[in-house]
């Protein structure tokens, strides 16, 4: 980065005709924006020198002499020079002369170059019969370099692959491409590259980085989160070619589309893969607003090439976006709901789509044995709708919550509560009011949809449901001297059979036998904890609202209208005992309400069913008329065969994948205020949503508050940094820099352009191709600066150790995942499945176990060689606990978004690549090979290969074949130890 | 080429300084005005150019006057009662069963309980100790014997009343991630002094893990050799350290040299640095194969120095990880990391703080008294301390405190902090800090101090602008320097 930049400096200054873009403002906003930029709050002498109008005053063109920024940067006085020594900067004599030569030159003043719209620049004039390698060359010539030879067949064709599709090629791909003699057979291997379903694992696993994947909630409890439906749909969208702005737009307002689809909702999961503290206590508000803050970062980074994280405290230092903007951008991100949508997968969604024909055929075969079905139906409706009127009237209670359990529970405007914060797998939470009522004769509990629940709820499971173990009412006159009142029966609107708690699921600690049940009503106050009534009635029926009716067994009479305090015990002690692996079954939205008069003892007809009859029959929804259907089916005399056909049917419903997506609020919705410092503590004024002035305008005619109009800006032709930024990541993952090294900030302070124009040049040719990235990589991976070779020449070893010009092709070692791909694809031990649920291959348990980590976490590694040998990016990452073996090669922790791994070389990576479980598996899986492929020679030839793509020389071979020999003279496994050296060779781990 | 080129800081030796990168070049472009460059330039890392453990890790002299050469922190996550076991406060006591003056409460951010619950005064009963009087409860006996030692600072604050917040605001100086940690930042600052073991160790003892995780330990955008490496007290002190079924240490040496012959073949053809690099990688795990499960093994240690610290061989413990990490700085690790979670008493207050400080309170002092004896305790710093602090204020019936960031204990030992000395002071309830109070931006300027660092000037380039522990905060706290 620093280096690369130091380099490239020494570069331009040999150019005569000083650029203010390039040559100027990285001096004014390295040493002076700090005091003298953008943010007027830490302006000093009122001088900015970040805009020309600031600026002016301190300089005359044309003469530098009689410039006053000349006369500071220069001043021998100590009280006069500038910056002021006691600042870090301090100019060099280089940056003075080019400020002097500058404003002899006129002082020309201009943006910034990544803030205009990119123009498709001249392309200079050489010999290369692409554009791309006109600009490397034209770079090349005024340092007298040349391209270095093109790289042989096979290394060209393995660092294609590498750079494709992540994984090295296979002997049989290798051997074709090398007998293909046809001129265009190189890009014909390409295009099969790009085809493969594995392009689409390897450029999924680079944006991953900038989503800050990960499949755990970070902090304290790192809980399990299920969110490879977003992996896979980016891993589709890569091999499906959509188009980068679709990609962008989807992601920051996939749910806003019209017609939004399941995947379109899927992909705004890029939005919710900011950590969740569910750590006891916390206050949701304010992890709900830092979350917000990872999402302007991680946009920030990864999609707009610049950093905001500086404007969230104050206006930015360097770049000139004003605080209240940076508020203005987080306004639109403001206004939604963290929700979780039940995710299918395509084959669950057509046994989903083959329940509802059942279904539907059952309900056929109904009308069909009932004659006057539908007089019957509406009989029952009509029936149904009286018990409801003579219900008695309800006041809704909202009793506040004692105790400090850890869960925090919000009073709403509707006089429920809902739950946030940790949720402990076994709680009993006390609520308490006073009432002068003059009597209580029931008490009823409804169990509520919010959009914030799993699957909107009711309950705050892993599957949005709730099992209560038990409620309590205690009442006194006196707070210290509460007595549990008893009650009748209760009644709710649904109930299952009696049934054992799901071990799996709920488990308990120890091998003690698990004695709790749970199922019918009347276990909700049987006195026994062990005993619970639960709401979960499957997975196609377990999220709708929920009705429990409980009456006093003696109505409570306050004649006097005495204060009486209230005690509502909920205890909710079905969970399992760790509370860090989603084991809990706690109420997520509830409301309390008291009547004078008793319920019926009749089932109350549904809250679903409720909503529907309400309405006119026209009204309802096909589903609606099924569901209405359905619950008369269930209760009509006569047809209890159906009704169990269709438990049957239900049963067979499959378990949706939690999701976390983004889902807009209906309305207004929340207010955005500005925040101090970036402290919640200090809101200022309000924000209304609005985009940076010195970016692009927002599109015409569109919402300009909406969410989906700001990913649309996002990704505009006229967005200067965005195309940019996405063609200088491209070009760091395959080059192993950007073109702009500082890959996550195109702004003042960015490192400069190695290459300007050409980045210019690609981001131009990018958005004009219609934002097609394969388009894109093919252009880079064909041309001639990219199949150079890449040995490293000795004139190069001066001027350019770090290849920034492009002298050579790239070497390097490979990100982590690559470095796991590779052994197992050498080794053929990988299976190319491509997608779904995440996989456990052997990792040390301790790191999962206190007191390496926090709680305990599953990891029950997997055996079957087709989730063992997944790729890495299939690998279940903790945040707290990443893979070690990924972690060596520094992979990130997903805690934070990443456009820029280090690349480091480590001890602890030889033992991993030495020791590792899998490392060792592939090692004896590749001496397998060995040992079955003939003669020794020829079996190493091969093995050789496999790792390499290239043929051994002699001499290769007889060290091999040296250490083979001497292994088995002193009793070793031979075939073991050569398999070993070939899989940590340093070629192996490296694109070249 | 050179690969051991002698760089200089304001006119100092940084040592050997090996690079992969060119040294002509390295001298033309980068020995301009290097006092005004900051380290990370010198190191001449970035994620385009891969980083040599070798040079990255090469020790350096600071270029301040440093009073300590490597830190032991002793992480004590969870946050222990600085009420109970440091702050002997009559008036607490006294009002014992009342409730907080609402004054104090204005503006107040509780975790789990309602502010306004009774106060609830100190559980055990404090004593003087040494020939300062230091006084702390009588069940720190062996900290007490030491407390002449040690230097108690009463007065601290943080930002964050959560544990993972609080913890990574602690080791990084910031409650967002992605930043290094204090123990990356001074691997970073001074290189190692081992070429065996990793230059940043962690160990972990007590009932979970940091809530922190790894980020408490992790080295943010710095380069990741400058990570903490767990050490595990069972089993591979490294993880992959040993040698999988069937490989011996003859067999090993004969892999890596047949893995560097061919690397250096390799070399000879394409000529790229890195494959040099790579080879002395290898070199290094070989070496590392020997040496660490010799540092881990404390059963080489005498009977006395054993009893000193309470360590029982085989069984892991905090006494264990404590004679650890007086193994490890001997042998040139730079910062070593323990962390004991353990004193998050919502509950459980007396019989669970008795247990921490008979778990604790021993190895702690025998520790401070054993690197004394060594002539270690001069320029080796122990830091001693949690997250945050307790609540004066009951949580539950009568036996448990909830979080409290604005006051709460910690203390040093050795490095040039003062002996036998108390620094700030809290109110009369233990609930705020009141005079001098240092926040956690203070500590880890004064702990970088120590280490002969500039906190403003020691700083990293990332994401378009110079980042420092501090941020823009922290001011070195002079009165506890020795």
């Amino acid at each position: 980065m620093i280096t690369g930049g130091v380099l490239l400096a020494a570069f331009y200054c040999d150019a005569a005709e000083i650029n203010f873009s390039r040559d100027v403002q990285p001096i004014l906003s390295e040493n002076c924006y700090a005091c003298h930029g953008p943010d007027e709050g830490q302006r000093e002498a009122e001088l900015r020198l970040d805009t020309r109008e600031g600026a002016i005053g301190a300089l005359k063109p044309g003469d530098a002499k009689a410039s006053e920024l000349i006369a500071r940067i220069t001043a021998h006085d100590a009280d006069d020079l500038m910056p002021p020594p006691d600042k870090k900067e301090s100019l060099t004599a280089k940056q003075i002369a080019v400020l002097t030569e500058w404003i002899n030159q006129g002082a020309e003043w201009g943006t910034h170059w990544a803030f205009d719209p990119p123009v498709r620049p001249k392309v200079p004039q050489v010999d290369e019969d692409q554009p791309l390698d006109a600009f490397v060359v034209a770079k090349l010539k005024e340092h007298d370099l040349d391209f270095s030879p093109e790289s042989s067949p096979e290394k060209l064709l393995r660092r294609a692959a590498l750079d494709l599709t992540g994984l090295p090629p296979t002997l049989e791909q290798l051997d074709a491409f090398l007998s293909d003699k046809s001129p265009d057979a190189y890009g014909k291997a390409v295009d099969r590259l790009l085809a493969s379903p594995h392009y689409g694992e390897r450029w999924a696993r680079w944006w991953l980085d900038a989503a800050r994947y990960a499949d755990s909630n970070g902090y304290e409890k790192d809980s399990v989160r299920f969110v490879w439906p977003y992996r896979d749909w980016v891993i589709d969208a890569f091999n499906a070619n959509l188009p980068y702005d679709q990609f962008v737009i989807k992601q920051l307002g996939g749910d806003l589309l019209e017609n939004a689809t399941l995947s379109d909702k899927v992909a705004t999961g890029f939005l919710r893969n900011s950590m969740v503290n569910e750590e006891g206590a916390i206050d949701a508000e304010q992890f709900r607003i830092e979350g917000i803050f990872d999402r302007m970062d991680a946009i920030g980074k990864s999609m707009l090439g610049l950093t905001m994280q500086c404007a969230q405290c104050h206006t930015h230092k360097y770049d000139p976006i004003q605080h209240e903007e940076y508020y203005g951008m987080f306004a639109y991100l403001n206004n939604a709901h963290e929700a979780t949508v039940p995710y299918f997968t395509k084959s669950e969604g057509a046994e989903i789509v083959g329940i509802k024909k059942d279904l539907m055929a059952i309900r056929g075969e109904v009308k069909a044995a009932k004659p006057g079905w539908d007089k019957s139906l509406l009989n029952w409706i009509v029936e149904e709708k009286k018990q409801v009127e003579a219900e008695p009237e309800w006041t809704v209670v909202t009793p506040a919550h004692m105790g400090d359990g850890g869960q925090k529970f919000y009073p709403q405007d509707d006089g429920s509560i809902i739950t946030k914060g940790y949720s402990p797998g076994r709680s009993t939470e006390k609520f308490e009011i006073t009432t002068d009522r003059k009597r209580i004769a029931s008490l009823q509990l409804e169990l509520l949809m919010d959009p914030y629940l799993v699957y909107g709820g009711p309950g705050r499971s892993i599957d949005g449901t709730v099992a209560i173990s038990e409620v309590k009412l205690l009442m006194g006159k006196d707070a210290s001297k509460l007595e549990a009142v008893a009650f009748e029966p209760t009644v709710a609107d649904f109930e299952s059979e009696k049934r054992p708690t799901d071990m799996t699921k709920y488990p308990i600690k120890g091998d003690k036998p698990d004695d709790r049940t749970e199922g019918p009503i009347a276990f909700i106050n049987d006195g026994d904890v062990k005993t619970a009534w639960t709401s979960e009635e499957g997975s196609g029926r377990n999220n709708q609202p929920r009705l429990v009716v409980m009456n006093l067994k003696e109505p409570i009479e306050n004649p006097n209208g005495e204060t009486l305090h209230l005690q509502f015990e909920v205890h909710c002690q079905h969970g399992g005992w760790n509370s860090n692996a989603n084991e809990f079954r706690n109420m997520g939205r509830f409301r309390f309400s008291l009547s004078d008069d008793q319920y019926a003892d009749v089932k109350p007809l549904s809250p679903k069913i409720r909503e529907i009859v309400e309405k006119d029959r026209a009204a309802w929804s096909e589903e609606e008329a099924g569901a209405v259907l359905d619950a008369w089916i269930a209760e009509e005399s006569g047809l209890q065969d159906f009704a169990q056909k269709m438990e049957e049917a239900w049963d067979r419903y499959p378990d949706p994948t939690p999701q976390l997506v983004l889902q807009e609020m209906d309305g207004e919705g929340r207010v955005t205020r500005l925040y101090e410092r970036g402290e919640q503590t200090h809101p200022k004024q309000d924000v209304r949503p609005h985009v940076p002035e010195f970016l692009n305008d927002l599109p015409e005619g569109a919402d300009p508050e909406s969410r989906l109009t700001f990913a649309k800006w996002l990704a505009d032709r006229e967005a200067p940094t965005t195309a940019r930024a996405f063609v200088n990541r491209v070009w760091q993952a395959i080059f192993g820099s950007g073109i702009v090294e500082s890959v996550e900030d195109l702004g003042h302070q960015s490192t400069p352009p190695s290459h300007q124009q050409l980045l210019d040049w690609l981001a131009v040719e990018f958005m004009e191709s219609g934002w097609d990235v394969k388009a894109l990589q093919r252009l880079i991976v064909t041309s001639g600066t990219y199949r150079q070779n890449s040995t490293v020449r000795d004139s190069l070893v001066e001027l350019d150790p770090t290849n920034r010009l492009l002298a050579r092709g790239p070497r390097f070692r490979p990100d982590a995942e690559v470095v796991r791909d590779i052994q197992l694809t050498a080794s053929g031990l990988l299976d190319r499945t491509v997608g779904g649920d995440s996989v456990r291959p052997p990792i040390p348990r301790f790191l999962f176990d206190p007191p390496v980590s926090y709680g305990t976490k599953a990891w029950d590694e997997d055996k079957a060689p087709e989730n063992r040998y997944r790729r890495a990016l299939y690998t279940f990452r903790f945040r707290t606990v990443p893979p070690p073996f990924l972690s060596a090669f520094d992979a990130p922790s997903g805690e934070v978004s990443c456009v820029r791994r280090p690349r480091s070389t480590t001890p602890l990576q030889a033992l991993a690549l030495l020791n590792e479980p899998l490392s060792v598996e592939a090692a004896v899986a590749l001496a397998k090979s060995i040992e079955t492929g003939g003669e020794l020679e020829s079996g190493l030839t091969e093995a050789f290969r496999q790792c390499t793509s290239r043929t051994p020389d002699d001499d290769e071979l007889d060290v091999l074949v040296a250490l083979f020999e001497k292994e088995k003279s002193a009793g070793a496994d031979p075939y073991l130890a050569v398999a070993r050296v070939l899989l940590n060779l340093d070629e192996t781990i490296t694109k070249s | 080429m050179n690969r051991n080129p002698k760089i200089k800081v304001d006119g100092k030796t940084l040592g050997d300084f090996s690079t992969s990168l060119n040294r002509r070049w390295f001298m033309r472009d980068c020995g301009v005005g290097l006092g005004g460059i900051a380290l990370n330039q010198l190191l001449g890392t970035s994620g385009a150019n891969a980083s040599t453990a070798s040079n990255l890790l090469a020790p350096r002299s600071p270029a301040k006057k440093a009073t300590a050469k490597r830190v032991i922190f002793l992480f004590m996550g969870g946050a222990p009662s600085h009420i109970d076991l440091f702050e002997n406060k009559p008036t607490l006591a006294k009002l014992d069963g009342t409730k907080p003056p609402a004054e104090l409460l204005e503006g107040y951010r509780s975790a789990f309980i309602n502010p306004n619950n009774k106060l609830l005064g100190p559980k055990f009963p404090f004593k003087r100790y040494g020939e300062s009087g230091m006084e702390m409860a009588e069940i720190l006996p062996h900290l007490g014997s030491v407390c002449d030692d040690i230097t108690l600072i009463k007065s601290m604050k943080t930002d964050a009343f959560n544990h993972a917040p609080a913890q990574i605001l602690m080791s990084t100086g910031s409650q967002q991630f992605g930043r290094p940690s204090l123990g990356s930042w001074a691997t970073y600052a001074l290189g190692s002094e081992t070429e065996n073991l990793p230059a940043f160790v962690v160990l972990s003892s007590g009932l979970k893990g940091p809530s922190g995780g790894s980020a408490n330990f992790g080295s943010g955008f710095l380069p990741s050799v400058y990570q903490g490496v767990p050490f595990n007290s069972v089993g591979d002190p490294v993880l992959f350290l040993s040698n999988p079924e069937g490989i011996d240490r003859t067999s090993q040496r004969a892999a890596i040299d047949a893995i560097n012959a061919l690397n250096q073949k390799r070399f000879d053809s394409v000529a790229d640095p890195e494959i040099q690099t790579r080879i002395n990688s290898f070199e290094m795990a070989y070496r590392m194969q020997d040496v660490a499960p010799e540092v881990t093994d404390i059963t080489r240690e005498s009977a006395e120095t054993m009893e000193l610290y309470g360590a029982k061989p085989g069984t892991p413990s905090f006494a264990n990880n404590c004679l650890l990490a007086r193994r490890l700085i001997e042998r040139g690790v730079r910062f070593v990391e323990l962390f004991h979670e353990s004193w998050d008493q919502h509950g459980n207050l007396v019989k669970d703080l008795k247990k921490n400080c008979l778990a604790t309170d021993q190895a702690c002092a025998a520790l401070i008294t054993d690197l004394k004896q060594r002539g270690l305790l001069d320029d080796t710093l122990i830091v001693w301390g949690g997250e945050f602090g307790r609540t004066p204020m009951v949580q539950g019936g009568s036996d448990g405190r909830d979080h409290h960031s604005n006051a709460f204990t910690m203390w040093m030992a050795g490095g040039g902090a003062k002996g036998g000395h108390v620094h700030g002071t809290t109110d009369e309830l233990g609930f705020n800090a009141v005079e001098n109070p240092v926040h956690v931006h203070d500590l880890n300027a004064t702990i970088l101090h120590m280490l002969g660092f500039d906190h403003e000037k020691l700083t990293f380039r990332s994401q378009g602008r110079d980042f420092r522990l501090t941020d823009v905060h922290g001011n070195v706290v002079q009165e506890i320097l020795a």
